[in-house]
């Protein structure tokens, strides 16, 4: 068969339904192709300003484009108040917890973060055109609860506290609890690791050295997996410093987090967030003389005040 | 003429094939009948071993081209992944478009009288052969199919039933056999059981084999001991559940009559899966009725239509080139493509927009039901075995248009991709930048505006949806009496597991057949259970 017929024939069903039916034929070619090339001009027009728009460009009201770039503030609790430049961007609820800005011009950008029994997280961060500034704010309860730590069982099992308190128990023998938080109190010697460890920290490469009661944060490892809040714009610092005014005694990683350091002064004890992109901001967990810390298992943290040890509840 | 495989020079051999072949009818050579690479020798069986490997390769490639890009260019990535999720967004508009037309044909080509269309034409000399193949089916499913055909609106006189049993299925298929032409032979002009021999050398055990075997016998019992011309008969190669429209062989006749040379064309309807489609569990419903849809849309785009499941075709066309396929598993669009090459691209599929129904999946237990539905999504995916077959053929087929071939090549091997690709990239991968990108990538505010274009642009392509759930509804059968007043509102609801059955029951069978094929696992028939509440 030549090509002709062969051509022929390859109309049969265009040509022929218009016959067969002369009614309801199927879409014709005509009309299949003319949808494909809209979608496909449509298509062709739309990558560009698609892949554009992702990439943070933006035009102005005097058609002028601009890079913009984004705020990405991650909030620990829900029912919290987000505010950029003073103006609220989001009460972020239970399944939304964190907040996602565009559209910003490069510049400086307050950023509070509120909530009601809370203490008040406050950051000045820099958009850099095409990226995304990132804020991990953290918020501590305005006042902490302690819970106290018995020594000994009470008379019907109940537990009984020490220190202050007058003993009404008669059993001598220490909970186990009591023995486990005195055993993270006990002296230590000079020479023992403990001891050194009392001076230098680490976590996922992030060392924390206390010199001369200033804290020294730096990154052991690659670039590549530095903490964000080292970086601004790709530029890197090898070293972050902890400053408080105050001489820093004890101090380590919060529970949970690698970003903030718990921290003791003849003060009190206090909760700092390393990044330094602006001032820092620190939290109050107990005001004080002669107080002291311990953290167990990165989970809890026991205070020592007063001869009685506590446990706080963040 | 035999063709020389082994030469001492590759060269030549390649020459004298060249020459052989277009000396030659096409669908005189072995090529015609090839089920999978082994049954060639020589160069020609690497070639076929190489394009089975074509399809798999292409949508591993995809895949794992994505996750790699992910890792080490994942602003590439990310650019491909929107681009890509807008083409899904288009293509599934483009689609839309052909899927509300062919929903407006089918109700179209149902309210037409077709018995009166055809009442001035000249048809009492044709005769319908519909083949009905079973295996161990109850016999409450082959008598449900055969009252449909008997109920059907033609002159029964005019219709030859053949019943084609496995021998292999046992005594049980043959007492059912017999039961159903004890309570239904007489109602027809002819109506044939025939028993497929088992463990025939050079034959894969299945449909293909069983009707193939069951139109020969049909030709010796039947058209040559009546002195029937093979061109005045339709054969209709039919599931054991399927239940044709009770007009469908006025239509298939009309479109037979009509056609200028109905012996260049196979008819297919539009396969439904409404038998038990009140029976069948959310997961099988929304499953089957994709497949229709996509069975729709394809009606639209006749060049690109091959045959599925329940079709028709001129007996003559079907004789000439020795019946279906016995060697292989997919002999429904298989049959198209042996046609197509033997009449050296001068065959065709008429869309004629005419329902037939089938059971949708159901098995006694939830998880039996989706076990099965993979399964014959796998086997429905297997088509991907008509790639090689096709690009093959087309190499070896000089007398096809060049343009031609590299059309249906480009139709096909991208139906096929898409199959076994699009769902994973739009749903799965559209986050592996964000993951295996790195901090440098995740810094950027590309990384943060990724997964919300590829959420927002598959909302909007899910509003797709609703069409499709008008359009479910429109065909549904009325509900059974004991259904509860809900029973509406779950079809409706149904539709949310598409993101879900698009991946597990399209896109990994999908690649599940084309990683067989790709290794030379090569897939058996599998029969799908056929379970009545």
């Amino acid at each position: 068969m030549d090509k002709s017929e062969i051509k022929n024939n390859k109309n049969i069903n265009q040509d022929d339904s218009k016959s067969i039916t002369n009614e309801m034929n199927p879409l014709s070619k005509k009309k299949r192709r003319i949808y494909l090339v809209a979608f496909g001009i449509f298509f062709l027009l739309c990558i560009p300003i698609l892949i554009f728009y992702a990439t943070g460009y933006r035009i102005t009201s005097a058609m002028n484009l601009i890079r913009t770039g984004g705020l990405y503030v991650s909030v620990p609790y829900s029912g919290s108040n987000v505010f950029l430049e003073n103006r609220i961007v989001k009460q972020n609820g239970l399944f939304s917890k964190n907040i996602f800005v565009q559209n910003l011009r490069p510049n400086m950008y307050e950023v509070r973060v509120e909530k009601e029994g809370y203490q008040t997280w406050y950051k000045i961060l820099h958009v850099f055109p095409k990226t995304v500034t990132e804020g991990y704010p953290f918020l501590l309860k305005s006042s902490s609860l302690l819970t106290l730590i018995p020594e000994f069982p009470g008379p019907d099992d109940s537990l009984v506290a020490t220190g202050t308190q007058i003993k009404t128990s008669t059993s001598t023998k220490q909970t186990d609890q009591y023995k486990e938080v005195a055993t993270l109190f006990a002296p230590v010697s000079a020479t023992s690791t403990a001891s050194t460890s009392a001076f230098k920290k680490t976590r996922r490469n992030l060392l924390v050295e206390n010199k001369k009661g200033i804290l020294h944060v730096s990154w052991a490892e690659e670039k590549d997996s530095i903490p964000h809040y080292f970086c601004e714009n790709e530029i890197c610092k090898s070293e972050i410093l902890i400053n408080v005014e105050a001489t820093i005694k004890t101090f380590d990683f919060f529970p949970g987090r690698d970003d903030l350091i718990i921290f003791s002064t003849q003060n009190g004890i206090f909760v700092v967030e390393i990044d330094d992109r602006s001032k820092q901001n620190i939290n109050n967990i107990l005001i004080g003389s002669s107080l002291d810390f311990r953290v167990k298992d990165n989970d809890t943290v026991y205070i020592k005040k007063d001869g009685s040890y506590f446990s706080v509840f963040f | 003429m035999p063709i020389p495989s082994k030469k001492p020079s590759f060269l030549i051999e390649w020459i004298i094939q060249a020459i052989l072949l277009f000396l030659m009818e096409y669908h005189k050579t072995p090529y015609l009948s090839v089920g999978r690479a082994s049954d060639l020798t020589g160069s020609d069986r690497i070639l076929y071993r190489c394009l089975e490997i074509l399809p798999g390769f292409l949508s591993w490639g995809t895949i794992l081209g994505t996750i790699i890009a992910s890792i080490y260019v994942p602003v590439a990535a990310a650019y491909f992944i929107i681009a890509f999720d807008l083409y899904w967004l288009l293509k599934n508009a483009y689609l839309s478009i052909h899927l509300r037309h062919n929903w407006k044909r089918i109700q179209h080509t149902l309210a037409i009288d077709w018995k009166q269309r055809i009442s001035h034409m000249k048809y009492e000399h044709l005769l319908h052969v519909v083949i009905l193949p079973f295996y161990k089916e109850g016999e409450d499913v082959v008598e449900e199919s055969m009252k449909a055909l008997r109920d059907l609106q033609y002159d029964k006189q005019k219709i030859a039933i053949v019943l084609a049993a496995e021998e292999s299925a046992g005594e049980e298929a043959q007492v059912i056999a017999k039961s159903i032409e004890q309570k239904y032979g007489k109602e027809f002009g002819h109506f044939l059981i025939t028993t497929h021999p088992k463990n025939v050398p050079g034959e894969m055990a299945g449909k293909g084999s069983n009707i193939s075997y069951a139109a020969d016998q049909t030709r010796i019992h039947i058209l040559d001991s009546n002195n029937i011309n093979y061109k005045d008969v339709i054969v209709s190669a039919f599931d054991v559940d399927t239940v044709a429209g009770l007009q469908y062989l006025l239509c298939v006749t009309w479109y037979f009559l009509n056609a200028p040379n109905p012996h260049l064309v196979s008819f297919q309807p539009v396969p439904f899966y409404n038998n038990n489609i009140w029976q069948a569990p959310a997961l099988s419903r929304v499953v089957a009725s994709s497949s229709t849809f996509w069975q729709m849309i394809q009606q639209e785009r006749p060049e690109k239509l091959s045959t599925f499941s329940s079709h028709s075709l001129s007996f003559e066309a079907l004789h000439n080139i020795g019946y279906w396929q016995k060697n292989m598993v997919s002999e429904d669009s298989r049959i198209f493509w042996n046609l197509f090459f033997a009449h050296d691209g001068n065959y065709s599929v008429v869309p004629i927009s005419y329902p037939v129904s089938m059971d949708a999946n159901l098995a006694p237990t939830f998880i039996e039901t989706a076990k099965n539905i993979y399964k014959q999504h796998r086997r429905w995916s297997w088509g991907v075995e008509n790639i090689p077959y096709m690009l093959f053929g087309f190499i070896k087929n000089k007398k096809i248009p060049l343009k031609t071939k590299i059309r249906l090549s480009v139709i096909q091997i991208e139906g096929f991709w898409s199959l076994a690709t699009n769902p994973i990239l739009i749903f799965l991968l559209g986050w592996l930048p964000v993951v295996l990108g790195g901090d440098k990538f995740n810094a950027t505010i590309l990384s943060y505006n990724l997964p919300i274009f590829t959420r927002n642009l598959m909302i909007i392509s899910m509003l797709g949806l609703i069409l499709t759930a008008i359009i479910f509804f429109s065909f549904l059968p009325p509900p059974p009496q004991n259904k509860s007043r809900f029973s509406k509102l779950y079809m409706a609801l149904q539709w949310i597991l598409v993101p879900f059955t698009i991946v597990v029951f399209g896109a990994i069978p999908g690649l599940d057949a084309q990683t067989r094929l790709m290794f030379g696992k090569y897939l058996g028939f599998w029969v799908t259970p056929k379970h009545r509440k």
